[in-house]
């Protein structure tokens, strides 16, 4: 995904995405997938952030600053998790108008 | 109940209460071992997983690390079961809708995304569609055609469209689906005057698509059936369904009194409330006191004995024949009770015979112990 970014990239929920939140975990029931995915940790937040379309650099920054971390850290992790995401058609890659 | 289990059952009912925004004493040390094993078992019965999780959340109930995890997958699990619930519900709507059927979600899904903060917190085990009378047979044959088949065949033809309560349509992998004509069997689900409900119905988005479901204040009035006529010990989540409801602004305390009263279903609404406040200690604005004082009439009585701790469906199929307008109604459905097609009797009754003996007995037993 942030190979492909290019800073107008913007990613965000499938809104055809099913989803609960417990207190720790965030269940994710996509169309193709056969049963719940669980987001835990950081993938809590990250669900959260994807509430509206934002940059692969703005969610590591949000990410970092929530955690702590360092961004360029944060990014790295992040991109696997954002493919996968895309990949079992959770999330949807977009362009800033 | 053991003392234990009562105390228990005390903090679960506080935990709702609180997640109402209502004052309750906190639990401030973790419960131990046996009686937190109660507590889980009740949070599943009675499906306050996301209730006692966000109480739990919030510190009221205080927890160790490792009952807070447990209660987590309990949430988990219960949340997982709703999702591929709505997966389902999503698919037969659809299939609903391209035959041109109209439906409403009752309960479950409409309910937790409506009238709940959050989704997460009321969690539900099925699903239910009300369709109108006039197609509840083209939705029938929808869910036939998508390999679900009926659990009871229909006592006679015609039956589920002018007197039934609901179809239960099952697949042989997956979910059971309640095709509801209306609220409840027997004689109060006779006098809902059915065609009001499909009067701008509400909506909410699931999964990016808008699902049709009751108005407000008929979500509150199908909460108060639900409740009252249903299970003889109604879920804590059915009351507190009741208590969710009765503090939105949609729900107008005068007009939810004058459309049960069209409905002849008032003492329906005065029970549930009363059972809101026993068992919740919780008040229903601006109907508790009215409910305290309402009086049922002695056909009322007659009508919700036939829903009590020992009901029988024969029991609740005899007072509605009370409540049928006109003899050639009551005949039919009489005769479509006493006299089914062999078909619905299947092997629970070998013959009209036995079943009109076990349907007699029945009422006489009912009526023994009014």
């Amino acid at each position: 995904v942030a190979d492909q970014s290019d800073g107008s990239t913007r990613l965000e929920r499938m809104p055809t995405v099913l989803w609960r939140r417990t207190g720790r975990a965030v269940l994710l029931l996509p169309p193709r997938a056969e049963k719940p995915i669980w987001l835990t940790g950081t993938g809590v937040q990250l669900w959260e952030s994807l509430s509206e379309p934002r940059t692969v650099d703005e969610l590591a920054r949000r990410l970092a600053r929530e955690f702590a971390a360092d961004p360029r850290q944060v990014v790295m992790d992040l991109e696997p998790v954002l493919a996968e995401l895309v990949g079992i058609g959770a999330v949807r890659v977009g362009h800033a108008p | 109940v053991t003392p234990s289990g009562s105390l228990v059952r005390r903090a679960a009912i506080d935990a709702l209460a609180q997640g109402l925004g209502l004052h309750r004493d906190p639990i401030p040390e973790p419960l131990e071992p046996t009686s937190w094993q109660t507590l889980l078992t009740l949070a599943r019965r009675e499906r306050l997983e996301g209730m006692l999780a966000q109480a739990v959340h919030r510190r009221w109930l205080a927890a160790t690390e490792t009952q807070a995890e447990e209660l987590d997958a309990l949430h988990a699990d219960a949340l997982e079961l709703c999702l591929m619930l709505e997966r389902t519900l999503l698919q037969v709507l659809d299939a609903l809708d391209a035959a041109g059927v109209r439906a409403l979600v009752l309960k479950g899904s409409a309910v937790a995304h409506l009238d709940y903060p959050d989704p997460s917190l009321r969690s539900f085990g099925d699903v239910d569609l009300l369709i109108h009378p006039t197609q509840l047979e083209a939705g029938i044959a929808v869910l036939d055609d998508r390999g679900y088949q009926r659990r009871y065949p229909e006592p006679r033809p015609g039956f589920d469209r002018r007197f039934g309560k609901a179809v239960t349509m099952s697949a042989a992998a997956g979910f059971e689906i309640d095709l509801h004509r209306t609220f409840a069997l027997g004689p109060f689900g006779l006098t809902i005057d059915l065609e009001q409900l499909w009067t701008q119905p509400a909506s909410y988005r699931l999964a990016g698509r808008p699902v049709g479901a009751l108005a407000t204040r008929h979500r509150f009035i199908h909460a108060c059936y639900h409740a009252a006529l249903g299970n003889a010990i109604p879920r804590l989540a059915a009351l507190g369904d009741i208590a969710h409801l009765s503090r939105s602004d949609e729900v107008d305390p005068l007009e939810v009194l004058a459309t049960v009263r069209a409905w002849r279903g008032e003492a329906v609404v005065a029970r549930a409330v009363s059972l809101v406040g026993e068992i919740l200690e919780v008040d229903v604005p601006g109907l508790t006191t009215w409910a305290a004082g309402y009086e049922p009439s002695g056909v009322e009585r007659r009508a919700l004995r036939a829903y009590g701790e020992r009901a029988s469906y024969a029991a609740k199929s005899y007072a509605a024949l009370r409540v049928l307008p006109g003899f050639r109604a009551r005949a039919a459905y009489a005769a479509a009770l006493i006299m089914p097609r062999r078909s619905y009797l299947g092997d629970r009754h070998v013959g009209y015979a036995s079943r009109l003996q076990r349907g007699l007995s029945q009422v006489r037993g009912r009526q023994h112990l009014l």
